[in-house]
């Protein structure tokens, strides 16, 4: 499993999928209302939440995004964007059960809401193994990891 | 273990400091907790209701693009009764974003994106709706049955005192599926 480890595999998987995220977040991050609606639809939040939900996820994911670029607090970033992927999993395969992957009508971009839903299901899959190969095997002597243990 | 705990919550507060500050300097901002969450909860709840009454509505005492003056809450209609009241000149309210209306949309329906008007002030809503006399007869809609914002219009016309607002349900989709007019 040593391959794992190797420190470009684990470069390239940061980059790639911190890439991703930031790219992700771009949409959403000034467009809360937009996204604020896309959230409600998907009703699995109280609405008392979906506002703050749909401020901060964003930003969630610009920061752990970058910070996985620059491989930066590789364990915390890698563990949220697992998470949050695990949650976008969950809320795909539910609206694909709703039947909500025809309508554009709630997205900000209507492209990305009228895209297959399996081909997103599939890439966020793929996405998830990949952040979980980096919180399992990425190096942990790299210069952010010692200074955080040293504190 | 505890590392990569400290990192997440770092990471988090970051993440909604940030995300806070940005909502609250944006112009576009918005309020930290959903408004009318009463009336959204109940709205979902009867979205599967039946539509209601007014299948074959009697419109020879209404007056040319205007109804009687009493002031009742938004009412779903069905297809055919949409197209009576669009024979009679009804105003339709596409809800869609702009992009979606550019590419084919009801004849001379009024675009009002839902997601641009409810964060508006009270006083840049009322701009958006100036050509909109209050007493017209008005038919929300949006895309087709999969979408709620014919419903999220129609409140928010109702709320700014449109005292006859009508929500079709069935969308631009059963639109062109019944043959009906529509235009880009």
């Amino acid at each position: 499993m040593d391959f794992l480890r190797n420190k470009y595999l684990q470069l390239v998987l940061r980059v790639v999928i911190g890439g991703l995220f930031v790219y992700a977040s771009f949409d959403k991050l000034f467009n809360p209302a937009g996204f604020a609606e896309i959230v409600r639809s998907y009703h699995m939040l109280p609405l008392s939440l979906v506002n703050i939900f749909a401020i901060v996820i964003p930003y969630v994911e610009l920061v752990a995004g970058a910070f996985l670029i620059f491989g930066f607090y590789k364990k915390g970033s890698s563990l949220i964007i697992s998470l949050l992927l695990i949650v976008f999993l969950i809320a795909l395969i539910q609206a694909k059960a709703l039947g909500l992957e025809n309508c554009g009508c709630f997205s900000i971009d209507s492209e990305g809401a009228k895209s297959d839903i399996n081909i997103r299901i599939l890439e966020d899959i793929f996405m998830l193994i990949g952040s979980l190969l980096i919180f399992f095997f990425s190096e942990p002597k790299s210069k952010d990891n010692l200074k955080t243990e040293g504190e | 273990m505890k590392t990569t705990l400290k990192q997440t919550l770092i990471i988090i507060v970051i993440s909604a400091v940030l995300g806070i500050m940005v909502n609250f300097i944006n112009k576009d901002g918005i309020a930290l907790v959903m408004e009318n969450t009463e009336r959204y909860s109940r709205e979902i709840e009867n979205t599967n209701e039946q539509i209601n009454d007014n299948q074959n509505p009697d419109l020879s005492n209404l007056p040319e693009g205007q109804t009687n003056q009493e002031v009742k809450e938004p009412v779903k209609i069905s297809g055919d009764f949409a197209k009576q009241l669009f024979d009679r000149n009804a105003v339709f309210v596409d809800g869609r974003p702009s992009h979606e209306f550019a590419q084919g949309h009801i004849p001379n329906a009024i675009n009002i994106p839902y997601e641009e008007i409810r964060i508006k002030t009270p006083q840049e809503k009322e701009q958006m709706v100036k050509d909109i006399n209050k007493n017209s007869l008005i038919v929300t809609y949006c895309s087709g049955e999969k979408c709620d914002i014919s419903i999220d219009v129609a409140y928010e016309l109702f709320d700014m005192g449109y005292k006859n607002v009508n929500i079709y349900l069935g969308g631009l989709e059963e639109w062109s599926a019944k043959g009906y007019p529509t235009t880009k």
